[in-house]
């Protein structure tokens, strides 16, 4: 990793979280639900949820279709607000922050990767990753962009800079969103099937790349439909009807290939 | 600093979509650069009419048949100005009717105490010829005091004199234009030339002057002396007489004083007598109507222009729902986002004022080879301004919108 981008990552509280007793709470979910009203039809999307997740693990979200899954990741990365309950990011009950800070909060504390990428059109990488330093106040432009190349270059994107979504591949393209997701060094990183979108090659090397970050002690939070993607996580969290089904360690983790 | 991004971005926008923003400037580009342009026109006619009438010398009274200007209340109302024309018909009949005569101007000069000048005049339509070279010319039967009064300037030679006037003598001073046709640039004085079949002795060239009010220019005069006229032409009309005032305040009084004595050969309606300001006023009151219409018409497009911007800005914003979603997953507030929309909505219509007013400067230049035209700094501040102020008004609603979308909903859109 080069040096510019490991003086943004914060330090982990030591090599806790495998050494199994001082577990730190990173993101904890109380009670939580959400319900939408659509007509006359209430829809108990989340339904008193509870879940904490701890600095360090990677976590697989899984779940049918219609189970909450996605409103987990929705309401959990502060995203939406939750109809009851409590959530507390790095301890902080965040529940009731209004839209500015719970925008600052977003732009601070948590990455998106998404299926579809969610690129800008005719904009290069460089800005691309850059993005979310744009709404971080203090951060000039000139420290945007070195922190921006760093960050393209630890994922060898050093050599696309200037390039746009239309010139990238789409394994290049999701490397460009995780690269964007990690540029203000957030606390939790939600992951959206960052492998559903791409061919079998590019989506192994995506989940390296996850599997890599989670190595060096980042919080990973990846929701999918998928068993075999969810492999490479360490936990699987299965909800169904609003509520957790299961959440239990994977025992049998798949290690995606290293880079040759 | 996060302003100064969202500028940025903003700015980025607008050049992706280069196409479209140039598009969506037009209406505002069109709309600046006619009000602008119309408005030139109409102001540097005004400003070309004033110096006309500026250059045609000051404190002058003019006498002329009939109803000029329609009375408000008492004829002597003096330089105060307004009014408007009389009816044509009215003023046609009157010109038919006319009962101006020599002995009326010859008794205003005696009116020593108000007047300098007195000038009567007469005008024909003939044909002046020298060798080979043919023109048709107005000429203007008048007396020595006519130049005295309009500073007409001559370029060579001299203006008849009161002898030469008195004596109905065969000379001519030749406007520019006609000196230029006939003789080009070889000196005309003592030369003569043929005005209807007779022979006259050119005595003096005038200066260019440019011209009249919707008339020959002063350039295409011939004047001759305005007795020669009368037994030449077999013509005694006066059709108008011309009086210098001792001063710009004395004109009232002088106009009063001119009324009294034509009173006593004519009727109220048979004569006008009426000073420069107040035809200068009229006109410029019918002028200023004009560009104020022609403004307030081109300023509807301004409005069109308006109307287009938020149209695309509504288009970009569905269009950028995903863009919006994703910003604000990334830490955008509802706030940098609606600022955003309005800097690309202001920074369209700002970027389509200043190409509006660099084609109206273009255009204006272009026009002032064939017609006077000045571009006032109100109307520049007016159109720019206004075209700004379209910019943030219509684009409120769409940047609005775009504030308000939810960012799943906006992530989620396809």
């Amino acid at each position: 990793m080069s040096k510019a981008v490991a003086s943004h990552i914060k330090p982990l509280p030591g090599s806790a979280l495998f050494s199994g007793p001082a577990l730190v709470p990173i993101l904890e979910l109380k009670k939580v639900s959400k319900i939408y009203q659509i007509g006359d039809q209430t829809i108990r999307a989340l339904n008193e949820l509870s879940l904490t997740i701890h600095q360090g693990e990677f976590v697989a979200v899984m779940g049918p279709s219609g189970s909450g899954k996605s409103t987990f990741l929705q309401v959990a990365s502060i995203l939406a607000t939750p109809t009851g309950g409590e959530i507390l990011l790095n301890g902080k009950n965040v529940t009731e922050y209004n839209e500015i800070e719970r925008a600052g909060l977003r732009n601070r504390e948590i990455g998106f990767v998404f299926q579809q990428f969610n690129l800008l059109a005719k904009t290069s990488a460089l800005e691309q990753v850059a993005l979310p330093l744009v709404y971080t106040p203090g951060v000039s432009e000139a420290e945007r962009l070195e922190r921006s190349k760093a960050m393209l270059e630890r994922f060898g994107l050093g050599d696309r800079l200037k390039n746009t979504p239309a010139e990238l591949s789409g394994g290049q393209q999701q490397r460009v969103a995780i690269a964007r997701a990690l540029i203000n060094n957030p606390s939790v990183i939600f992951a959206d099937e960052p492998t559903g979108n791409l061919d079998s090659k590019s989506g192994r090397d995506v989940e390296r790349i996850l599997t890599e970050l989670n190595d060096e002690g980042r919080t990973i939070i990846m929701v999918t439909h998928s068993q075999e993607a969810a492999e490479i996580a360490k936990r699987e969290v299965f909800i169904k009807d609003g509520v957790i089904f299961s959440d239990k360690p994977i025992k049998n983790r798949r290690f995606p290939p290293k880079q040759k | 600093m996060v302003i100064k991004n969202t500028f940025l971005v903003a700015l980025k926008a607008i050049y992706i979509n280069k196409g479209r923003s140039i598009l969506t400037m037009l209406g505002v580009i069109i709309g600046v650069a006619s009000v602008v342009m119309l408005t030139a026109i109409g102001n540097g006619l005004q400003a070309y009419i004033t110096d006309q009438f500026e250059s045609l010398g000051s404190n002058n009274i003019i006498i002329a048949p009939g109803q000029v200007f329609s009375r408000k209340s008492s004829s002597s109302e003096g330089s105060s100005g307004g009014g408007s024309f009389g009816d044509p018909e009215a003023r046609a009949s009157s010109i038919a009717n006319n009962k101006l005569k020599l002995s009326y101007a010859l008794d205003l000069k005696r009116l020593r105490e108000y007047v300098s000048y007195v000038a009567y005049a007469n005008s024909i339509q003939d044909e002046a010829s020298f060798q080979t070279k043919t023109k048709t010319v107005s000429l203007l039967g008048t007396n020595e005091d006519y130049p005295k009064i309009f500073s007409t300037e001559l370029t060579r030679g001299v203006f008849f004199t009161k002898a030469d006037e008195q004596g109905a003598e065969r000379v001519a001073v030749l406007g520019s234009k006609v000196t230029e046709e006939l003789f080009g640039t070889a000196d005309p004085i003592g030369k003569k030339i043929k005005l209807g079949n007779l022979l006259f002795t050119v005595v003096g060239s005038a200066k260019s002057v440019g011209g009249s009010f919707g008339g020959p220019s002063f350039d295409e005069y011939v004047y001759i002396p305005y007795r020669t006229m009368s037994q030449v032409y077999d013509t005694q009309a006066v059709l108008s007489i011309y009086v210098k005032a001792k001063s710009k305040d004395s004109i009232p009084a002088t106009i009063a004083a001119i009324e009294k004595e034509l009173l006593k050969y004519l009727e109220e309606d048979e004569f006008s007598v009426f000073d420069q300001s107040e035809i200068l006023s009229t006109i410029n009151d019918i002028l200023s109507m004009l560009t104020l219409g022609l403004g307030g018409i081109a300023a509807i497009s301004l409005l069109v222009g308006g109307i287009g911007i938020m149209n695309i800005m509504l288009v970009s914003v569905t269009e950028r729902t995903r863009e919006i979603g994703l910003r604000k997953a990334l830490g955008a507030t509802p706030n940098q986002i609606l600022i955003q929309f309005l800097i690309e909505a202001a920074l369209l219509s700002v970027l389509g004022g200043l190409i509006g007013l660099g084609l109206a400067w273009l255009g204006t230049v272009a026009i002032q080879a064939v017609f006077p035209a000045k571009i006032t700094l109100d109307a520049v501040m007016l159109s720019f301004g206004v075209s700004v102020v379209v910019g943030l008004v219509f684009g409120a609603a769409p940047a609005s919108r775009a504030a308000k979308l939810s960012p799943i909903e906006a992530l989620r859109y396809e």
